[in-house]
Protein backbone atom coordinates (compact mmCIF):
# COMPACT_ATOMS: atom_id res chain seq x y z
CA UNK A 1 0.00 0.00 0.00
CA UNK A 2 1.24 3.25 -1.05
CA UNK A 3 1.56 6.67 0.96
CA UNK A 4 -1.08 8.25 -0.74
CA UNK A 5 -3.40 5.12 -0.18
CA UNK A 6 -2.96 5.65 3.14
CA UNK A 7 -3.18 9.10 3.19
CA UNK A 8 -6.59 8.67 1.44
CA UNK A 9 -8.05 5.86 3.87
CA UNK A 10 -7.20 7.59 6.72
CA UNK A 11 -7.53 11.58 5.40
CA UNK A 12 -4.73 12.58 6.50
CA UNK A 13 -3.81 16.09 6.25
CA UNK A 14 -0.03 15.87 4.11
CA UNK A 15 2.09 18.82 5.48
CA UNK A 16 4.88 18.76 3.54
CA UNK A 17 4.92 19.55 -0.35
CA UNK A 18 7.68 18.65 -1.98
CA UNK A 19 7.39 15.19 -1.06
CA UNK A 20 6.41 12.24 -3.15
CA UNK A 21 3.75 10.24 -2.09
CA UNK A 22 4.68 6.48 -4.21
CA UNK A 23 6.65 4.96 -1.87
CA UNK A 24 5.00 1.66 -0.74
CA UNK A 25 4.64 1.12 2.76
CA UNK A 26 5.64 -2.15 4.69
CA UNK A 27 4.05 -1.27 7.96
CA UNK A 28 4.14 0.71 10.71
CA UNK A 29 5.71 1.85 14.05
CA UNK A 30 4.07 3.90 16.85
CA UNK A 31 5.98 5.71 19.92
CA UNK A 32 7.42 8.97 20.69
CA UNK A 33 10.44 8.27 22.14
CA UNK A 34 13.18 8.43 19.76
CA UNK A 35 15.64 6.10 21.06
CA UNK A 36 13.01 3.40 21.03
CA UNK A 37 12.06 4.27 17.33
CA UNK A 38 15.52 4.01 16.71
CA UNK A 39 16.44 0.61 17.85
CA UNK A 40 12.84 -0.93 17.28
CA UNK A 41 11.09 0.51 13.85
CA UNK A 42 12.43 -0.80 10.10
CA UNK A 43 13.13 0.87 7.18
CA UNK A 44 9.89 1.63 4.62
CA UNK A 45 7.48 1.61 7.70
CA UNK A 46 5.55 4.66 8.59
CA UNK A 47 5.90 5.85 12.28
CA UNK A 48 2.94 7.45 14.09
CA UNK A 49 3.95 9.93 17.34
CA UNK A 50 3.15 12.94 18.88
CA UNK A 51 6.20 14.61 18.32
CA UNK A 52 6.79 16.91 16.23
CA UNK A 53 10.44 18.75 16.63
CA UNK A 54 13.00 18.54 13.98
CA UNK A 55 14.63 15.83 15.17
CA UNK A 56 12.16 13.00 14.21
CA UNK A 57 13.03 13.92 10.91
CA UNK A 58 16.48 13.11 11.39
CA UNK A 59 15.45 9.58 13.36
CA UNK A 60 13.56 8.67 9.83
CA UNK A 61 15.78 9.65 7.36
CA UNK A 62 18.58 7.36 9.18
CA UNK A 63 16.24 4.89 9.46
CA UNK A 64 14.64 5.05 5.45
CA UNK A 65 11.32 5.22 7.69
CA UNK A 66 8.58 6.01 4.57
CA UNK A 67 7.04 8.76 6.17
CA UNK A 68 5.75 10.27 9.76
CA UNK A 69 2.01 10.76 11.03
CA UNK A 70 2.17 13.32 13.67
CA UNK A 71 -1.51 12.52 15.54
CA UNK A 72 -3.54 14.09 17.74
CA UNK A 73 -3.66 17.46 15.90
CA UNK A 74 0.10 18.25 17.54
CA UNK A 75 1.37 21.42 15.29
CA UNK A 76 4.27 20.69 13.43
CA UNK A 77 7.20 23.47 13.46
CA UNK A 78 7.75 25.08 10.78
CA UNK A 79 11.68 23.61 10.96
CA UNK A 80 10.38 20.17 10.94
CA UNK A 81 8.30 20.75 7.57
CA UNK A 82 11.34 22.39 5.77
CA UNK A 83 14.03 19.68 6.95
CA UNK A 84 11.24 16.90 5.67
CA UNK A 85 10.70 18.73 2.26
CA UNK A 86 14.74 18.55 2.16
CA UNK A 87 15.00 14.73 3.21
CA UNK A 88 11.62 13.79 1.08
CA UNK A 89 10.04 12.23 4.36
CA UNK A 90 6.63 12.87 4.05
CA UNK A 91 4.70 14.20 7.11
CA UNK A 92 0.72 14.07 7.55
CA UNK A 93 -1.32 15.55 10.55
CA UNK A 94 -4.34 14.37 12.05
CA UNK A 95 -6.85 15.10 14.38
CA UNK A 96 -7.01 11.37 15.25
CA UNK A 97 -5.57 9.55 18.05
CA UNK A 98 -2.66 7.29 18.16
CA UNK A 99 -4.83 5.02 19.16
CA UNK A 100 -7.46 5.43 16.59
CA UNK A 101 -4.72 6.11 14.01
CA UNK A 102 -2.85 2.90 15.33
CA UNK A 103 -6.27 0.85 14.66
CA UNK A 104 -7.68 1.81 11.70
CA UNK A 105 -4.03 1.56 10.13
CA UNK A 106 -3.18 -1.96 10.77
CA UNK A 107 -6.74 -2.67 9.22
CA UNK A 108 -6.35 -0.73 6.40
CA UNK A 109 -2.48 -2.74 6.00
CA UNK A 110 -3.19 -5.97 7.28
CA UNK A 111 -6.54 -5.94 4.72
CA UNK A 112 -4.18 -5.18 1.92
CA UNK A 113 -1.65 -8.17 2.52
CA UNK A 114 -4.84 -10.50 3.08
CA UNK A 115 -5.41 -9.07 -1.09
CA UNK A 116 -2.23 -9.85 -1.95
CA UNK B 1 52.06 24.91 -12.34
CA UNK B 2 50.34 27.40 -9.89
CA UNK B 3 46.73 27.76 -10.00
CA UNK B 4 46.83 31.05 -10.86
CA UNK B 5 47.86 29.31 -14.64
CA UNK B 6 45.53 26.48 -14.12
CA UNK B 7 42.86 29.07 -14.03
CA UNK B 8 44.02 31.05 -17.04
CA UNK B 9 44.26 27.33 -18.99
CA UNK B 10 41.14 26.89 -18.18
CA UNK B 11 39.60 30.64 -18.57
CA UNK B 12 38.11 29.85 -15.32
CA UNK B 13 36.30 32.04 -12.96
CA UNK B 14 37.42 32.65 -9.05
CA UNK B 15 33.93 31.40 -6.95
CA UNK B 16 36.52 31.02 -3.83
CA UNK B 17 39.98 31.96 -3.26
CA UNK B 18 41.49 35.26 -2.80
CA UNK B 19 45.04 35.83 -5.23
CA UNK B 20 46.96 34.20 -2.23
CA UNK B 21 45.43 31.37 -3.02
CA UNK B 22 45.77 31.05 -6.36
CA UNK B 23 49.74 31.45 -5.76
CA UNK B 24 49.50 27.58 -4.57
CA UNK B 25 51.46 25.41 -6.31
CA UNK B 26 49.73 22.33 -8.25
CA UNK B 27 51.35 19.51 -9.25
CA UNK B 28 48.55 17.02 -9.93
CA UNK B 29 45.46 16.54 -10.69
CA UNK B 30 42.30 14.42 -10.58
CA UNK B 31 39.01 14.38 -12.74
CA UNK B 32 36.67 12.45 -11.80
CA UNK B 33 32.47 12.66 -10.97
CA UNK B 34 32.03 9.51 -8.15
CA UNK B 35 32.80 10.66 -4.38
CA UNK B 36 34.31 6.88 -3.81
CA UNK B 37 36.78 7.74 -6.72
CA UNK B 38 37.48 10.93 -5.61
CA UNK B 39 37.91 9.78 -1.89
CA UNK B 40 40.02 6.76 -2.94
CA UNK B 41 42.68 9.52 -4.53
CA UNK B 42 46.01 9.95 -2.66
CA UNK B 43 47.65 12.18 -5.09
CA UNK B 44 49.48 15.46 -3.12
CA UNK B 45 48.91 19.17 -4.13
CA UNK B 46 46.64 17.91 -6.63
CA UNK B 47 43.53 19.71 -8.05
CA UNK B 48 39.77 18.13 -8.39
CA UNK B 49 38.14 18.40 -11.83
CA UNK B 50 34.26 17.58 -11.44
CA UNK B 51 30.88 18.07 -12.78
CA UNK B 52 29.64 17.75 -8.74
CA UNK B 53 28.43 20.46 -6.97
CA UNK B 54 26.68 19.29 -4.18
CA UNK B 55 27.94 19.93 -0.62
CA UNK B 56 29.51 16.85 -0.24
CA UNK B 57 32.17 17.01 -2.97
CA UNK B 58 33.22 20.23 -0.72
CA UNK B 59 33.67 17.70 2.34
CA UNK B 60 35.02 15.14 0.16
CA UNK B 61 37.62 17.46 -1.31
CA UNK B 62 38.79 18.47 2.10
CA UNK B 63 38.80 15.39 3.52
CA UNK B 64 41.19 14.14 0.50
CA UNK B 65 43.45 17.37 1.05
CA UNK B 66 42.83 18.11 -2.81
CA UNK B 67 44.57 22.00 -3.67
CA UNK B 68 41.24 23.28 -5.09
CA UNK B 69 38.23 22.36 -7.29
CA UNK B 70 37.67 23.22 -10.67
CA UNK B 71 33.78 22.85 -11.55
CA UNK B 72 33.80 21.66 -15.51
CA UNK B 73 30.71 21.81 -17.97
CA UNK B 74 30.14 25.51 -17.05
CA UNK B 75 28.64 23.78 -13.76
CA UNK B 76 28.20 26.56 -10.87
CA UNK B 77 27.24 25.02 -6.96
CA UNK B 78 24.98 26.81 -5.01
CA UNK B 79 25.83 29.69 -2.42
CA UNK B 80 25.73 27.61 0.92
CA UNK B 81 28.24 25.24 -1.27
CA UNK B 82 30.83 28.01 -2.45
CA UNK B 83 30.31 29.31 1.45
CA UNK B 84 31.16 26.41 2.85
CA UNK B 85 34.12 25.95 0.52
CA UNK B 86 35.26 29.57 2.11
CA UNK B 87 35.32 28.43 5.44
CA UNK B 88 36.96 24.87 4.70
CA UNK B 89 39.56 27.42 2.85
CA UNK B 90 38.75 26.02 -0.25
CA UNK B 91 39.53 27.53 -3.66
CA UNK B 92 36.55 26.85 -5.78
CA UNK B 93 36.94 27.50 -9.64
CA UNK B 94 34.60 27.55 -12.76
CA UNK B 95 35.05 25.98 -16.29
CA UNK B 96 33.19 26.23 -19.40
CA UNK B 97 35.05 23.54 -20.68
CA UNK B 98 33.83 20.02 -20.04
CA UNK B 99 35.98 17.48 -17.83
CA UNK B 100 37.48 16.00 -20.99
CA UNK B 101 39.39 18.97 -22.36
CA UNK B 102 40.13 20.40 -19.38
CA UNK B 103 41.98 17.32 -18.56
CA UNK B 104 43.86 17.33 -21.39
CA UNK B 105 44.48 20.72 -21.56
CA UNK B 106 46.37 20.63 -18.12
CA UNK B 107 48.15 17.47 -19.48
CA UNK B 108 49.37 19.63 -22.70
CA UNK B 109 50.61 22.73 -20.34
CA UNK B 110 53.10 20.14 -18.36
CA UNK B 111 50.56 19.24 -15.04
CA UNK B 112 51.20 15.38 -16.22
CA UNK B 113 50.80 13.62 -12.78
CA UNK B 114 53.10 10.57 -11.84
CA UNK B 115 50.95 7.39 -12.42
CA UNK B 116 53.97 6.23 -13.97
CA UNK B 117 56.14 6.70 -11.37
CA UNK B 118 53.93 5.75 -7.89
CA UNK B 119 52.91 2.84 -10.43
CA UNK B 120 56.36 1.04 -9.24
CA UNK B 121 56.43 2.22 -5.70
CA UNK B 122 52.47 0.63 -5.31
CA UNK B 123 53.67 -2.34 -6.67
CA UNK B 124 55.70 -2.81 -4.02
CA UNK B 125 53.46 -2.18 -1.28
CA UNK B 126 51.54 -5.19 0.50
CA UNK B 127 47.83 -6.01 0.36
CA UNK B 128 47.90 -4.77 3.55
CA UNK B 129 48.99 -1.41 2.98
CA UNK B 130 46.56 -0.47 -0.03
CA UNK B 131 43.86 -1.68 2.69
CA UNK B 132 45.35 0.77 4.98
CA UNK B 133 44.01 3.96 3.44
CA UNK B 134 41.16 4.30 5.81
CA UNK B 135 38.97 7.70 5.40
CA UNK B 136 38.37 9.75 8.46
CA UNK B 137 35.48 12.00 9.33
CA UNK B 138 35.30 14.05 12.05
CA UNK B 139 31.96 16.25 12.89
CA UNK B 140 31.94 18.54 15.79
CA UNK B 141 29.38 18.24 17.67
CA UNK B 142 27.93 21.40 20.17
CA UNK B 143 26.17 20.51 23.27
CA UNK B 144 22.26 21.83 24.03
CA UNK B 145 22.01 22.44 19.94
CA UNK B 146 18.95 20.69 19.12
CA UNK B 147 18.26 22.31 16.14
CA UNK B 148 21.92 20.62 14.78
CA UNK B 149 21.67 17.34 16.71
CA UNK B 150 21.83 14.52 14.03
CA UNK B 151 23.41 16.73 11.32
CA UNK B 152 26.67 14.47 11.94
CA UNK B 153 25.24 11.45 11.79
CA UNK B 154 23.52 12.37 8.86
CA UNK B 155 26.16 13.46 6.57
CA UNK B 156 28.35 10.38 7.51
CA UNK B 157 25.47 8.36 6.13
CA UNK B 158 25.83 10.08 2.95
CA UNK B 159 29.09 9.29 2.77
CA UNK B 160 28.54 5.81 3.30
CA UNK B 161 25.94 5.18 1.65
CA UNK B 162 28.58 6.89 -1.27
CA UNK B 163 31.23 4.33 -0.50
CA UNK B 164 28.69 0.90 -1.15
CA UNK B 165 28.79 -0.11 2.55
CA UNK B 166 25.88 -2.59 2.58
CA UNK B 167 22.39 -1.67 4.09
CA UNK B 168 22.72 -3.28 7.15
CA UNK B 169 26.08 -2.08 8.42
CA UNK B 170 24.80 1.08 7.36
CA UNK B 171 22.03 1.38 8.89
CA UNK B 172 23.78 -0.05 12.31
CA UNK B 173 26.65 2.79 11.99
CA UNK B 174 23.41 5.30 11.63
CA UNK B 175 21.51 4.17 14.71
CA UNK B 176 24.74 4.12 17.17
CA UNK B 177 26.12 7.28 15.88
CA UNK B 178 23.15 8.98 16.32
CA UNK B 179 22.92 7.92 19.51
CA UNK B 180 26.39 8.89 20.47
CA UNK B 181 25.72 12.39 18.97
CA UNK B 182 22.44 12.74 20.52
CA UNK B 183 23.81 12.33 23.94
CA UNK B 184 26.58 14.82 23.09
CA UNK B 185 23.64 17.10 22.72
CA UNK B 186 21.76 15.96 25.51
CA UNK B 187 24.71 15.48 28.23
CA UNK B 188 27.90 16.82 26.97
CA UNK B 189 29.12 21.00 26.33
CA UNK B 190 30.63 19.64 23.25
CA UNK B 191 31.97 16.88 21.45
CA UNK B 192 33.15 14.82 18.68
CA UNK B 193 32.20 12.18 16.57
CA UNK B 194 34.37 9.84 14.49
CA UNK B 195 34.47 7.33 11.71
CA UNK B 196 36.84 5.76 10.82
CA UNK B 197 35.85 3.74 7.90
CA UNK B 198 38.41 0.80 6.33
CA UNK B 199 37.25 -2.26 3.72
CA UNK B 200 36.80 -4.37 6.52
CA UNK B 201 34.48 -2.32 9.47
CA UNK B 202 33.42 1.02 10.44
CA UNK B 203 34.69 2.02 13.76
CA UNK B 204 32.43 5.11 15.56
CA UNK B 205 34.12 7.02 18.18
CA UNK B 206 32.32 9.82 20.27
CA UNK B 207 34.60 11.72 22.68
CA UNK B 208 32.88 14.81 24.56
CA UNK B 209 33.52 16.96 27.19
CA UNK B 210 31.07 17.13 29.50
CA UNK B 211 29.95 15.92 32.90
CA UNK B 212 30.95 11.99 32.80
CA UNK B 213 28.50 9.22 34.23
CA UNK B 214 29.35 7.98 37.71
CA UNK B 215 28.38 5.25 37.42
CA UNK B 216 28.34 3.21 34.05
CA UNK B 217 26.91 0.13 34.92
CA UNK B 218 23.59 1.99 36.16
CA UNK B 219 23.74 3.88 32.98
CA UNK B 220 24.06 0.82 30.44
CA UNK B 221 20.85 -0.39 31.93
CA UNK B 222 18.01 0.47 29.93
CA UNK B 223 15.53 2.72 30.98
CA UNK B 224 17.94 4.52 33.23
CA UNK B 225 18.21 8.42 32.21
CA UNK B 226 19.50 11.43 33.84
CA UNK B 227 18.18 13.72 30.74
CA UNK B 228 15.69 16.42 32.49
CA UNK B 229 12.17 16.72 32.08
CA UNK B 230 12.53 19.06 28.73
CA UNK B 231 14.87 16.69 26.74
CA UNK B 232 12.03 14.08 27.81
CA UNK B 233 9.35 15.97 26.92
CA UNK B 234 10.97 15.93 23.39
CA UNK B 235 11.09 11.95 22.97
CA UNK B 236 14.68 11.95 23.95
CA UNK B 237 16.27 10.60 27.20
CA UNK B 238 14.55 7.06 27.27
CA UNK B 239 17.69 5.62 28.73
CA UNK B 240 17.84 3.71 25.71
CA UNK B 241 20.57 5.23 23.99
CA UNK B 242 23.59 3.57 25.51
CA UNK B 243 22.13 0.34 25.44
CA UNK B 244 21.06 0.89 21.57
CA UNK B 245 24.80 1.65 20.79
CA UNK B 246 26.08 -1.74 22.68
CA UNK B 247 23.28 -3.65 21.13
CA UNK B 248 23.55 -2.32 16.99
CA UNK B 249 27.54 -2.48 17.82
CA UNK B 250 29.94 -5.76 17.26
CA UNK B 251 32.51 -3.90 20.05
CA UNK B 252 30.66 -1.34 21.95
CA UNK B 253 33.75 0.25 24.56
CA UNK B 254 32.86 3.40 26.78
CA UNK B 255 35.49 5.45 29.35
CA UNK B 256 34.35 8.31 31.60
CA UNK B 257 35.88 10.63 33.86
CA UNK B 258 33.53 12.53 35.87
CA UNK B 259 33.83 16.07 35.60
CA UNK B 260 35.93 15.76 32.57
CA UNK B 261 33.73 13.87 30.04
CA UNK B 262 32.90 10.33 28.00
CA UNK B 263 34.56 8.46 25.21
CA UNK B 264 32.29 5.53 23.32
CA UNK B 265 34.05 3.71 20.83
CA UNK B 266 32.33 1.50 18.64
CA UNK B 267 32.55 -0.55 15.92
CA UNK B 268 31.07 -2.19 13.23
CA UNK B 269 32.37 -5.28 10.86
CA UNK B 270 31.80 -5.09 7.26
Amino acid sequence: MTLEEIRRELSLNLVTKGTNLDRVVAGAYASDLLSWVMGHAAENQIWITVQSHPNIVAVAALLGLAGIIVAEGVEIEENTIKKADEENIPIFSTERSVFEICGILYNVLSGSREKC
Amino acid sequence: MKLKKIKEILRAEVLTGDDGALEVEVTNACGADLISDILADTKKNAVLLTGLTHRQIIQTASMSEFAAIVFVRGKCPAGDVIEMARENGLPLLRTEFPLYESCGRLYEAGLKGDFEDSKGLKERQSEEEKIAGTMRLVYEVCGGDFNMAGKATEQAKKVLKQLGVNPSAMRRASIVAYEAEMNIVIHAYKGKLIFDITPSLIEITAEDEGPGIEDIELAMQEGFSTAPERIREMGFGAGMGLPNMKKFSDEFEITSVVGKGTKVKMKIFL
